[in-house]
Protein backbone atom coordinates (compact mmCIF):
# COMPACT_ATOMS: atom_id res chain seq x y z
CA UNK A 1 0.00 0.00 0.00
CA UNK A 2 2.81 2.49 0.88
CA UNK A 3 3.91 1.69 -2.62
CA UNK A 4 0.58 2.20 -4.41
CA UNK A 5 0.29 5.34 -2.38
CA UNK A 6 4.26 6.82 -3.67
CA UNK A 7 3.07 5.52 -7.20
CA UNK A 8 0.07 7.79 -6.64
CA UNK A 9 2.05 10.96 -5.19
CA UNK A 10 2.06 9.80 -1.96
CA UNK A 11 0.11 11.97 1.05
CA UNK A 12 0.46 15.58 0.35
CA UNK A 13 -1.73 17.07 3.07
CA UNK A 14 -1.10 14.72 5.76
CA UNK A 15 -3.65 15.74 7.95
CA UNK A 16 -5.93 14.96 6.20
CA UNK A 17 -6.54 11.00 6.78
CA UNK A 18 -7.14 12.00 10.14
CA UNK A 19 -10.34 14.37 9.40
CA UNK A 20 -11.35 11.90 7.03
CA UNK A 21 -10.84 8.61 10.21
CA UNK A 22 -13.14 11.60 12.11
CA UNK A 23 -16.18 12.05 9.33
CA UNK A 24 -15.77 7.71 9.10
CA UNK A 25 -16.52 7.83 12.73
CA UNK A 26 -19.97 9.72 11.68
CA UNK A 27 -20.83 7.28 9.42
CA UNK A 28 -20.24 4.15 11.61
CA UNK A 29 -22.92 6.00 13.86
CA UNK A 30 -25.20 6.81 11.27
CA UNK A 31 -24.62 2.89 10.53
CA UNK A 32 -25.99 1.91 14.08
CA UNK A 33 -28.56 4.48 14.34
CA UNK A 34 -30.21 2.55 11.12
CA UNK A 35 -29.46 -0.38 12.44
CA UNK A 36 -31.38 0.75 15.57
CA UNK A 37 -34.04 2.00 13.80
CA UNK A 38 -33.42 5.35 14.35
CA UNK A 39 -32.72 6.43 10.65
CA UNK A 40 -34.61 5.15 7.25
CA UNK A 41 -32.45 2.68 5.84
CA UNK A 42 -32.76 4.80 2.61
CA UNK A 43 -31.36 8.39 3.88
CA UNK A 44 -28.38 5.91 5.75
CA UNK A 45 -27.43 4.28 2.42
CA UNK A 46 -27.03 7.34 0.61
CA UNK A 47 -24.20 8.84 3.25
CA UNK A 48 -22.83 5.62 3.74
CA UNK A 49 -22.22 4.92 -0.61
CA UNK A 50 -21.16 8.72 -0.69
CA UNK A 51 -18.16 7.30 1.58
CA UNK A 52 -16.81 5.94 -1.31
CA UNK A 53 -15.21 9.31 -2.25
CA UNK A 54 -16.42 11.41 0.73
CA UNK A 55 -19.00 13.82 -1.86
CA UNK A 56 -15.68 14.83 -3.37
CA UNK A 57 -15.59 17.38 -0.13
CA UNK A 58 -14.58 16.90 3.00
CA UNK A 59 -16.44 19.61 4.57
CA UNK A 60 -19.52 19.64 2.47
CA UNK A 61 -19.99 16.08 3.07
CA UNK A 62 -19.97 16.87 6.86
CA UNK A 63 -22.64 19.47 6.92
CA UNK A 64 -24.63 16.50 4.72
CA UNK A 65 -23.96 13.88 7.11
CA UNK A 66 -24.80 16.15 10.37
CA UNK A 67 -28.32 17.49 8.33
CA UNK A 68 -29.64 13.94 8.33
CA UNK A 69 -32.44 13.93 10.69
CA UNK A 70 -33.39 11.08 13.26
CA UNK A 71 -36.79 9.18 13.45
CA UNK A 72 -38.36 6.54 14.77
CA UNK A 73 -38.64 3.71 12.15
CA UNK A 74 -40.83 1.26 13.04
CA UNK A 75 -38.98 -2.32 12.12
CA UNK A 76 -40.65 -5.28 10.61
CA UNK A 77 -37.95 -7.38 8.94
CA UNK A 78 -34.16 -6.97 9.40
CA UNK A 79 -32.44 -7.55 6.19
CA UNK A 80 -29.09 -7.84 5.11
CA UNK A 81 -27.95 -6.45 1.87
CA UNK A 82 -25.00 -7.89 0.29
CA UNK A 83 -23.19 -7.51 -2.94
CA UNK A 84 -22.77 -4.87 -4.72
CA UNK A 85 -25.19 -1.86 -4.27
CA UNK A 86 -28.21 -1.94 -6.27
CA UNK A 87 -28.27 0.16 -9.77
CA UNK A 88 -32.05 0.83 -8.50
CA UNK A 89 -31.56 4.74 -6.59
CA UNK A 90 -34.81 4.17 -4.80
CA UNK A 91 -34.30 0.27 -3.22
CA UNK A 92 -33.78 0.87 0.19
CA UNK A 93 -36.81 3.26 0.67
CA UNK A 94 -39.11 0.70 -1.48
CA UNK A 95 -37.81 -2.03 0.31
CA UNK A 96 -38.26 -0.37 3.73
CA UNK A 97 -42.04 0.43 2.31
CA UNK A 98 -42.54 -3.12 2.35
CA UNK A 99 -41.69 -4.23 5.40
CA UNK A 100 -37.93 -4.63 5.15
CA UNK A 101 -35.35 -2.50 7.13
CA UNK A 102 -31.75 -2.88 5.53
CA UNK A 103 -29.63 -3.02 8.57
CA UNK A 104 -26.74 -3.80 6.61
CA UNK A 105 -24.73 -2.49 3.44
CA UNK A 106 -22.04 -4.79 2.74
CA UNK A 107 -19.91 -2.45 -0.02
CA UNK A 108 -20.88 0.68 1.63
CA UNK A 109 -19.64 -0.82 5.25
CA UNK A 110 -15.97 -1.58 3.93
CA UNK A 111 -15.93 2.37 3.12
CA UNK A 112 -16.76 3.48 7.05
CA UNK A 113 -14.73 0.94 8.58
CA UNK A 114 -11.03 1.61 7.73
CA UNK A 115 -9.34 4.19 8.38
CA UNK A 116 -5.91 5.92 9.95
CA UNK A 117 -4.22 8.79 10.59
CA UNK A 118 -0.88 7.83 8.18
CA UNK A 119 0.12 5.16 5.96
CA UNK A 120 1.00 2.53 7.89
CA UNK A 121 -1.96 2.31 9.84
CA UNK A 122 -4.04 2.38 6.91
CA UNK A 123 -2.00 0.32 5.27
CA UNK A 124 -2.60 -2.46 8.20
CA UNK A 125 -6.10 -1.50 8.58
CA UNK A 126 -6.98 -2.18 4.49
CA UNK A 127 -5.83 -5.50 5.13
CA UNK A 128 -9.38 -6.15 6.64
CA UNK A 129 -11.01 -5.48 3.47
CA UNK A 130 -13.08 -8.33 2.44
CA UNK A 131 -15.02 -7.35 -0.93
CA UNK A 132 -11.98 -7.73 -3.18
CA UNK A 133 -10.62 -11.26 -2.00
CA UNK A 134 -11.12 -14.93 -1.74
CA UNK A 135 -14.35 -15.98 -0.47
CA UNK A 136 -14.14 -17.42 2.18
CA UNK A 137 -12.56 -14.60 4.16
CA UNK A 138 -15.70 -12.39 3.01
CA UNK A 139 -18.30 -15.17 4.20
CA UNK A 140 -16.24 -15.71 7.57
CA UNK A 141 -16.75 -11.50 8.27
CA UNK A 142 -20.15 -11.96 6.79
CA UNK A 143 -21.51 -14.55 9.31
CA UNK A 144 -20.17 -12.96 12.04
CA UNK A 145 -21.71 -9.26 11.29
CA UNK A 146 -25.42 -10.66 10.16
CA UNK A 147 -25.47 -12.51 13.78
CA UNK A 148 -24.32 -9.09 15.18
CA UNK A 149 -26.85 -7.31 13.43
CA UNK A 150 -29.44 -9.68 14.23
CA UNK A 151 -30.49 -10.04 10.81
CA UNK A 152 -33.99 -11.64 9.41
CA UNK A 153 -32.70 -12.33 5.86
CA UNK A 154 -30.44 -11.38 3.50
CA UNK A 155 -31.22 -9.63 -0.13
CA UNK A 156 -28.08 -10.66 -2.73
CA UNK A 157 -27.97 -8.19 -5.40
CA UNK A 158 -26.45 -9.06 -8.51
CA UNK A 159 -25.46 -6.98 -11.36
CA UNK A 160 -25.99 -8.01 -14.97
CA UNK A 161 -23.02 -10.02 -16.57
CA UNK A 162 -21.32 -9.32 -12.92
CA UNK A 163 -19.18 -11.88 -11.86
CA UNK A 164 -20.93 -11.83 -8.22
CA UNK A 165 -23.46 -14.03 -10.04
CA UNK A 166 -21.42 -16.75 -9.55
CA UNK A 167 -20.97 -16.16 -6.58
CA UNK A 168 -24.31 -16.60 -6.01
CA UNK A 169 -24.13 -20.34 -4.83
CA UNK A 170 -21.65 -20.58 -2.89
CA UNK A 171 -23.03 -17.50 -0.55
CA UNK A 172 -26.51 -19.54 -0.64
CA UNK A 173 -24.46 -22.50 0.64
CA UNK A 174 -22.52 -20.46 3.30
CA UNK A 175 -24.79 -18.04 4.56
CA UNK A 176 -27.21 -19.47 6.86
CA UNK A 177 -29.96 -17.32 6.39
CA UNK A 178 -32.94 -16.83 3.88
CA UNK A 179 -31.64 -15.44 0.81
CA UNK A 180 -33.09 -13.83 -2.04
CA UNK A 181 -30.86 -13.11 -5.38
CA UNK A 182 -31.93 -10.58 -7.24
CA UNK A 183 -29.84 -9.17 -11.17
CA UNK A 184 -30.05 -5.76 -11.30
CA UNK A 185 -29.55 -4.10 -15.12
CA UNK A 186 -30.67 -0.80 -16.44
CA UNK A 187 -30.58 2.25 -13.46
CA UNK A 188 -34.01 3.64 -12.80
CA UNK A 189 -36.56 3.15 -10.15
CA UNK A 190 -36.94 -0.34 -9.01
CA UNK A 191 -38.94 -2.23 -11.32
CA UNK A 192 -42.19 -3.54 -10.13
CA UNK A 193 -41.01 -7.15 -10.69
CA UNK A 194 -38.23 -6.79 -8.21
CA UNK A 195 -40.51 -4.83 -5.97
CA UNK A 196 -42.85 -8.63 -6.27
CA UNK A 197 -40.14 -10.89 -4.92
CA UNK A 198 -39.43 -8.03 -2.38
CA UNK A 199 -42.90 -8.16 -1.01
CA UNK A 200 -42.82 -12.06 -1.29
CA UNK A 201 -39.44 -12.70 0.26
CA UNK A 202 -41.28 -10.40 3.58
CA UNK A 203 -44.35 -12.67 2.83
CA UNK A 204 -41.59 -15.81 3.26
CA UNK A 205 -40.04 -14.69 6.44
CA UNK A 206 -43.31 -14.06 8.37
CA UNK A 207 -44.15 -17.93 7.36
CA UNK A 208 -40.79 -18.97 8.52
CA UNK B 1 -64.71 -16.03 1.15
CA UNK B 2 -63.23 -16.70 -2.64
CA UNK B 3 -59.94 -16.11 -4.11
CA UNK B 4 -59.63 -13.12 -6.50
CA UNK B 5 -56.52 -13.08 -8.85
CA UNK B 6 -56.31 -9.68 -10.74
CA UNK B 7 -53.22 -10.03 -13.24
CA UNK B 8 -52.28 -7.70 -16.17
CA UNK B 9 -54.11 -9.71 -19.01
CA UNK B 10 -56.85 -11.54 -16.94
CA UNK B 11 -58.94 -11.26 -13.81
CA UNK B 12 -59.66 -15.05 -12.64
CA UNK B 13 -62.03 -15.85 -8.99
CA UNK B 14 -62.03 -19.55 -7.22
CA UNK B 15 -64.67 -20.58 -4.62
CA UNK B 16 -64.88 -23.61 -2.66
CA UNK B 17 -68.93 -24.54 -2.83
CA UNK B 18 -69.99 -27.53 -1.04
CA UNK B 19 -66.89 -28.86 -1.48
CA UNK B 20 -66.12 -28.33 -5.18
CA UNK B 21 -63.89 -26.08 -6.38
CA UNK B 22 -65.46 -23.78 -8.97
CA UNK B 23 -63.65 -20.47 -11.06
CA UNK B 24 -64.25 -18.21 -13.05
CA UNK B 25 -61.99 -16.03 -15.58
CA UNK B 26 -62.39 -13.27 -17.17
CA UNK B 27 -60.20 -10.26 -18.89
CA UNK B 28 -58.66 -7.85 -15.92
CA UNK B 29 -61.07 -4.73 -17.30
CA UNK B 30 -63.92 -7.21 -16.00
CA UNK B 31 -62.85 -8.08 -13.15
CA UNK B 32 -65.80 -6.04 -11.18
CA UNK B 33 -68.16 -8.93 -12.93
CA UNK B 34 -66.37 -11.45 -10.81
CA UNK B 35 -67.01 -9.85 -7.16
CA UNK B 36 -71.07 -8.98 -8.03
CA UNK B 37 -72.53 -9.40 -4.87
CA UNK B 38 -69.45 -10.31 -2.95
CA UNK B 39 -68.26 -8.81 0.20
CA UNK B 40 -64.92 -7.14 0.03
CA UNK B 41 -64.40 -9.01 4.03
CA UNK B 42 -65.03 -12.03 1.80
CA UNK B 43 -62.02 -11.83 -0.65
CA UNK B 44 -58.34 -12.97 -0.58
CA UNK B 45 -56.72 -10.79 -3.47
CA UNK B 46 -53.86 -11.82 -5.18
CA UNK B 47 -52.32 -10.81 -8.80
CA UNK B 48 -50.46 -7.44 -9.85
CA UNK B 49 -53.47 -5.18 -8.67
CA UNK B 50 -54.13 -7.11 -5.39
CA UNK B 51 -54.29 -4.05 -3.24
CA UNK B 52 -56.39 -1.83 -5.53
CA UNK B 53 -59.61 -4.56 -5.75
CA UNK B 54 -61.76 -4.93 -2.52
CA UNK B 55 -59.59 -7.27 -0.22
CA UNK B 56 -59.80 -8.41 3.37
CA UNK B 57 -56.29 -9.73 3.01
CA UNK B 58 -53.83 -9.89 0.32
CA UNK B 59 -50.66 -12.27 -0.55
CA UNK B 60 -48.39 -11.99 -3.85
CA UNK B 61 -48.50 -14.28 -6.44
CA UNK B 62 -45.46 -15.88 -5.56
CA UNK B 63 -46.76 -16.53 -1.86
CA UNK B 64 -50.28 -17.80 -3.40
CA UNK B 65 -48.56 -19.82 -6.04
CA UNK B 66 -46.18 -21.62 -2.79
CA UNK B 67 -49.61 -22.57 -1.44
CA UNK B 68 -51.15 -23.93 -4.12
CA UNK B 69 -48.65 -25.74 -5.54
CA UNK B 70 -47.68 -27.31 -2.19
CA UNK B 71 -50.83 -28.32 -1.50
CA UNK B 72 -51.57 -30.24 -5.37
CA UNK B 73 -48.13 -31.05 -6.20
CA UNK B 74 -45.69 -31.37 -2.65
CA UNK B 75 -42.29 -32.87 -4.64
CA UNK B 76 -42.62 -29.72 -6.60
CA UNK B 77 -38.80 -28.28 -6.87
CA UNK B 78 -39.81 -25.34 -9.11
CA UNK B 79 -42.71 -23.24 -9.85
CA UNK B 80 -42.14 -21.72 -13.32
CA UNK B 81 -45.15 -18.93 -13.80
CA UNK B 82 -45.99 -18.00 -17.31
CA UNK B 83 -48.29 -14.63 -16.57
CA UNK B 84 -49.50 -11.78 -18.94
CA UNK B 85 -46.54 -9.84 -18.66
CA UNK B 86 -43.65 -11.35 -16.20
CA UNK B 87 -42.47 -14.34 -15.35
CA UNK B 88 -41.35 -15.61 -12.17
CA UNK B 89 -39.72 -18.79 -11.00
Amino acid sequence: MIKLSDFLGGIKSPEKPGEIRELKSLGLQIDKKRTEGKLSSGDAFRILISFSDLAGDLDKFRETISSVTETDIEINKRIALIGVPPIYHDFHDVAQSLGLHVVFDELPYEFIRHSGTDIHELAREYCNYTFARPLDFRIKFLQKELKKRKVDGVVHYTQFACHHMLEDDIMRSNIDYPMLTIQGDLPGNTPEQIKLRLEAFREALERS
Amino acid sequence: MIGLDVGSTTAKKVSIEDGEIKYQITGTHNWRDLIAGIDGNDIISTGYFRNTVPHRASVTEITAAIYGVRHYFPDADVIVDIGGRIQRS
